[in-house]
């Protein structure tokens, strides 16, 4: 059974509900629809952006379905990303965001997961000054809000 | 951060959360130090998990706290003493805090210090409480008894742990009472002050109706209208005992479904089965972690619940055939996990397919037993010469193998998890076993070829891992089965994967590619993860 989806510039995908329902609140909108050939207005996501959410989506439709579990600590499952899924997110910056953004939106937990794992090992290993380059940021701190800082980091760390 | 008016997904603080998750603590000072912006979204991040080593505690500065205290959210804050950093205004929204005090009978506040302070400013946001104290009453000669008022106002505590205190029935009453949120329960090292158990009886059968309570060295007797009413706590669903178990505490908690027991002094489960059989009919998840001085109270305590439908842990060795047919004849219904730990048992001669035939619910099963592949049977046609008894003869040096025959099919749809360790088995034919169920799953219905007969199998599952090369995650096996399957090849058909398979060994196979939803498998030569099955 196939849906239509429209992106914020008016284009048109038709995907397999199975896909679409991968996004938890596409999969809420077909419920409270009901059987409808009308498309499902996405205003928040580019076509560009789309296209790739249902890339992954489609990729990913026969995965099982993740239990919603509040103790789950992220760190504790597999530290490692799916090769597809890093071929997937190697992307500029600007497109990276996006995605996560869209993945927000669109409430699809595994996207966001990857999405964030993915910022998060961008991060990791730089200094400040190396995130600032990454990300095209301004130092905005005088050098004594920056020693005030690291005075305060110091002891805060982890045992 | 954002461009020209849209979202940037670092303006949002759920995303930010979700990055500050991978990253370590200093990380996210690294982050801090990026920009202004950065520092406001992750310096609460960086401040909500505390956990300061006790040596570090006098580093911690108060003016840091002062200004960040409200992002603390989980805290350990080591020894708390007269004072503390962590007792000021801006630590107000603690929802986990571990501490430990040094009891004492001569100080005024008792060595508590400012805790009761710290508790009391954090009471409607705290869900938490890890507690240990120091120390040893030398009046009482136990732990220092507990000051269960510092739990009044605790409406959010769901989860306490309570080491090395002792607890009068008042003091846990005081504590139930006060804690309405209550759903898990943990005491180590902590005592009971009075012992209330009733008269350990003779029979299995507890006497539940017994009027006379110990209160000292004393037998008093307390007629029914003298007993005060029954005070019970409906949210406790889980109970930890650590090194000493307090049973008479759970005729409060009637509505307790977990029951952990672990390192119990001398192995000493007291009256447990009786509480449990009287006030716990809802217990249904075991974990035994702890040695039984008593194998038949180790049964007692099986035989009490009701219905029990998780087992993990230690079973006395004297004991372990009962518990299984206990378990097979109680609760074949019911039981979804059964995981017993490692220990000597080489004499045991239990049936375990029968498992496997009779518990449908069965997700996790793992018995690392070096079991006897097929049933034992006293051997009839052994003739008894004159002069001996025939209970000589059924000893098991006389008994005779019979291949264990299905008597039924396995019901246990839903095994996901299996460890058998069977006897006698070839560990090449062990590996052999989980490599074919991995190209079972890999292979679609319509390409299967006819289950391999003896050592055939091997070469038409190297083909196959040819054929689906492509495959992205599940390419690692596929490549570890044709490499084996080569590697057999190389050895020809005088090594020991060639020879045929015994009808046992076959129909282990058939049975378990049946198990549509076998995730993890070990039949002794270590854990394999199966791909899941290609519809």
């Amino acid at each position: 059974m196939p849906v239509t989806l429209t992106s914020l510039d008016d284009v048109k995908f038709t995907v397999d509900k199975d896909v679409a329902e991968r996004s938890i609140l596409i999969k809420n909108m077909i419920e409270d629809v009901g059987e409808s050939d009308s498309p499902i207005p996405l205003p928040n996501v580019s076509s560009a952006v789309l296209k790739k959410v249902i890339e992954y989506c489609e990729h990913h439709r026969n995965d099982p379905v993740q239990v919603q579990d509040e103790t789950d600590d992220p760190r504790k499952r597999s530290n490692d990303i799916e090769e597809w899924d890093m071929k997937f997110m190697a992307v500029d910056q600007e497109m990276l965001f996006e995605i996560i953004l869209a993945a927000n939106y669109l409430d699809i937990k595994p996207l966001l997961d990857v999405g964030c794992k993915t910022v998060a090992n961008i991060i990791k290993g730089k200094t400040p000054e190396e995130i600032r380059k990454t990300f095209n940021i301004v130092n905005d701190f005088t050098p004594e809000e920056e020693a005030q800082i690291k005075k305060e980091n110091e002891w805060a760390e982890d045992r | 951060m954002a461009t020209s008016g849209t979202t940037h997904a670092l303006d949002l603080p759920e995303i930010c959360a979700l990055i500050a998750i991978h990253l370590t603590k200093a990380e996210l000072g690294e982050c801090i130090l990026v920009s202004h912006q950065w520092a406001n979204t992750f310096r609460p991040l960086f401040w909500r998990t505390m956990l300061v080593p006790r040596h570090k505690v006098a580093l911690c500065r108060d003016e840091d706290l002062a200004r960040h205290g409200h992002h603390v959210r989980i805290l350990a804050a080591g020894r708390i003493q007269q004072s503390s950093p962590f007792d000021q205004a801006s630590v107000c929204s603690l929802q986990h805090l571990e501490v430990s005090t040094c009891g004492s009978n001569d100080e005024p506040d008792n060595g508590l210090g400012c805790l009761p302070a710290i508790v009391h400013r954090n009471k409607t946001s705290l869900s938490e409480l890890h507690w240990m104290c120091f120390g040893w009453d030398m009046k009482l000669n136990k732990p220092y008894r507990i000051w269960p008022e510092i739990f009044l106002g605790l409406e959010r505590l769901e989860t306490l742990m309570l080491s090395k205190w002792t607890i009068s029935i008042d003091d846990f009453l005081t504590i139930l009472k006060a804690c309405p949120s209550l759903n898990t329960l943990t005491f180590e090292a902590t005592e009971d002050l009075e012992d209330l158990s009733p008269l350990p009886s003779n029979s299995n059968v507890s006497n539940s109706n017994s009027n006379k309570i110990r209160r000292g060295s004393k037998m008093i007797d307390v007629s029914a209208q003298d007993r005060p009413p029954l005070f019970q706590h409906q949210g406790v669903h889980t109970v930890h005992y650590i090194g000493h178990a307090m049973p008479g505490y759970l005729r409060h908690l009637p509505k307790v479904q977990t029951l952990h027991l672990q390192n119990l002094t001398h192995g000493n489960l007291s009256t447990i089965p009786d509480e449990i059989r009287q006030y716990c009919p809802e217990i249904a998840s075991l974990h035994i972690l702890t040695l039984c001085s008593n194998p038949s109270r180790f049964l007692a305590l099986v035989d009490s619940i009701h219905t029990l439908r998780s087992f993990q842990g230690r079973v006395p060795s004297e004991a372990m055939q009962d518990f299984l047919e206990m378990v097979l004849a109680k609760h074949a219904e019911s039981i979804e996990t059964l995981c017993l730990t490692e220990a000597e048992s080489d004499g045991l001669r239990f049936n375990v397919w029968r498992f496997l035939e009779n518990c449908p619910r069965l997700t996790d099963f793992q018995i690392p037993y070096k079991l006897e592949g097929s049933l034992l049977e006293a051997s009839s046609t052994v003739a008894v010469p004159t002069g001996f008894t025939s209970s000589y003869f059924s000893s098991p040096r006389f008994l005779r193998r019979r291949p264990y025959e299905p008597t039924k099919p396995w019901v246990c749809q839903d095994l996901s998890k299996l460890w058998l360790r069977i006897k006698d088995m070839d560990i090449q034919l062990m590996e052999t076993i989980a490599l074919d169920l991995c190209v079972d799953r890999l292979i679609p219905l319509t390409e299967k070829v006819p289950k391999m007969a003896s050592g055939g199998g091997s070469s038409s599952s190297y083909q196959y891992q040819q054929q689906h090369q492509t495959q992205g995650r599940v390419q690692s096996v596929g490549s570890l089965v044709g490499h084996h399957a080569h590697h057999r090849h190389g050895y020809g058909h005088g090594h020991g994967g060639a020879r045929a398979h015994s009808p046992l060994e076959r129909l282990i196979v058939e049975k378990l590619s049946g198990l549509k939803k076998l995730s993890k498998i070990n039949i002794g030569s270590g854990w394999y993860d199966l791909p899941e099955m290609k519809d």
